[in-house]
């Protein structure tokens, strides 16, 4: 029997060896940012949820007091308070919504101590950053299988992402921080796909809360035009910039003289809170979506020690837009309401 | 034929409480009594918890009991859009809804099964 391939073998691992020794700090920097970013932006839009969750009663009341006092019943117009049962698993809802966010807050810690072990070549916290993110994809998890009936929810995983599931570590480099980097790399990557799953396995939910909550929002605008609380140009003058038409001066007092004009924006509003829920359940697919695209790259860095973050920072940069164009619509609420 | 998922209750549920929601405005505007008034209330607000329920706790049990409430709430519902189709008076539609709003709770009832 040769002895030649075994040296040959030998050789080979130890050229693999050498060539995977070094630090793979650029990368991994890299995709802690792109972390960072995918987890800043999908927690501000799950806590939006929870938030919009827990302050859905002033508008609820004053729509069902409105609604009651057009009834040709008169002793019906009084102040009528969203009933205390609904209140409470509203506020049930939120705490649930709020336990997502705070995992996704808790990943985005483990991804910042990531940038930092990849930037500064020294020991920082980052075991107890990756645990206290695992932790708290394990609690996601397990307050998700509550939701469940107590069962374990076991989703179907996509073919790259479960690839996670079995990843191997290959031959380790000496050097502590590579190994620091790589080991960080597999536990955060677990956190992701942990959470990816409770994610994903509430998706149905959140698409109706969404439609619930700004079908909630939509009836209490509704009030506040036809009531001409608001001006009927918030409606009239996105609508003319869409179509790329000039309003001519006094705009305003021509639609509050028709009813037919007043009724075919009161048409437009609605069509909008259509266009409001598809763009809020975008924003919570594309987290979803974000976090599949992390995933990917924590594989790359482990199989190949590079990353190419140009489709997280996509699917960010998209969710990104829809938030501030979602805060922007708020910040524009909140000015009218003043 | 497959049985319901845990997604199609939810949504069965859900399109029961969206559409009782979008047509309370007007039923109420046509109510002529306290009664009628009150009755109209009262089934939005059980919709919407029954719809609440339903989004905390995971709808999959299984069983022909389960996938019947599933089918007499879908029936239900349909009954319902009947009645404001065909321009029912405000009473008949109000016990239209009114039976959804039990049918619904039977199946978020029996469909959480063990659910917390």
């Amino acid at each position: 029997m040769s002895m030649r391939p075994f040296l040959c073998l030998a050789l080979a691992a130890m050229a693999a060896l050498g060539g995977c020794a070094a630090a793979p700090r650029a990368p991994a920097t890299t995709l802690a940012e792109a972390g960072l970013k995918a987890t800043g932006s999908f927690g501000t839009e799950v806590r939006n949820v929870a938030t919009q969750l827990r302050e859905a009663d002033a508008a609820d009341s004053f729509t069902r007091t409105w609604e009651l006092c057009q009834t040709p019943v008169a002793e019906a117009c009084a102040p009528s308070v969203t009933p205390e049962r609904l209140s409470v698993q509203r506020n049930g809802l939120a705490d649930v919504v709020d336990l997502r966010a705070n995992a996704i807050d808790q990943l985005g810690a483990a991804y910042a101590a990531f940038k930092q072990e990849a930037a500064y070549d020294q020991s920082t916290d980052l075991q107890g950053a990756t645990k206290s993110a695992i932790d708290s994809a394990n609690s996601f998890g397990q307050a998700a299988a509550a939701l469940n009936g107590g069962k374990r929810f076991i989703p179907a995983v996509p073919g790259e992402v479960g690839a996670l599931l079995d990843f191997g570590f290959g031959v380790l480099g000496d050097r502590l921080q590579r190994k620091r980097i790589l080991r960080a790399n597999r536990e955060i990557a677990q956190a992701v796909l942990q959470l990816r799953n409770g994610m994903q396995n509430e998706l149905e939910v959140f698409l109706t809360l969404t439609d619930y909550l700004v079908g909630k929002r939509t009836a209490a605008r509704l009030v506040f035009y036809d009531a001409q609380l608001t001006s009927p140009m918030e409606v009239m003058t996105p609508l003319a910039d869409q179509l790329d038409v000039t309003l001519v001066p006094g705009a305003e007092s021509v639609v509050a003289n028709s009813p037919a004009l007043r009724t075919a924006l009161r048409a437009t509003m609605e069509a909008n809170s259509r266009v409001e829920v598809l763009e809020a359940q975008g924003r919570y697919r594309a987290g979803i979506a974000g976090l599949d695209a992390l995933l990917r790259q924590h594989r790359e860095l482990e199989t190949k020690g590079g990353v190419t973050v140009g489709d997280v920072e996509r699917i960010i940069d998209q969710l990104n837009a829809s938030l501030a164009k979602y805060a922007t619509k708020q910040g524009g609420e909140a000015n009218a309401r003043q | 034929m497959p049985g319901s998922s845990a997604n199609d209750r939810l949504t069965v549920i859900y399109k029961a409480y969206k559409s009782a929601f979008a047509r309370r405005a007007a039923d109420l505007k046509q109510a002529t009594t306290s009664e009628q008034v009150q009755a109209v209330m009262d089934n939005v607000d059980a919709l919407e918890g029954s719809y609440l329920d339903a989004a905390r706790k995971s709808l999959d049990a299984t069983g022909p009991d389960i996938e019947a409430c599933y089918q007499a709430a879908l029936s239900a519902t349909v009954a319902v859009d009947k009645a404001y189709a065909q321009g029912k008076a405000l009473a008949e539609r109000i016990t239209a809804v009114s039976a959804v709003v039990s049918a619904v709770g039977s199946l978020v009832t029996k469909a959480a099964g063990a659910a917390v």
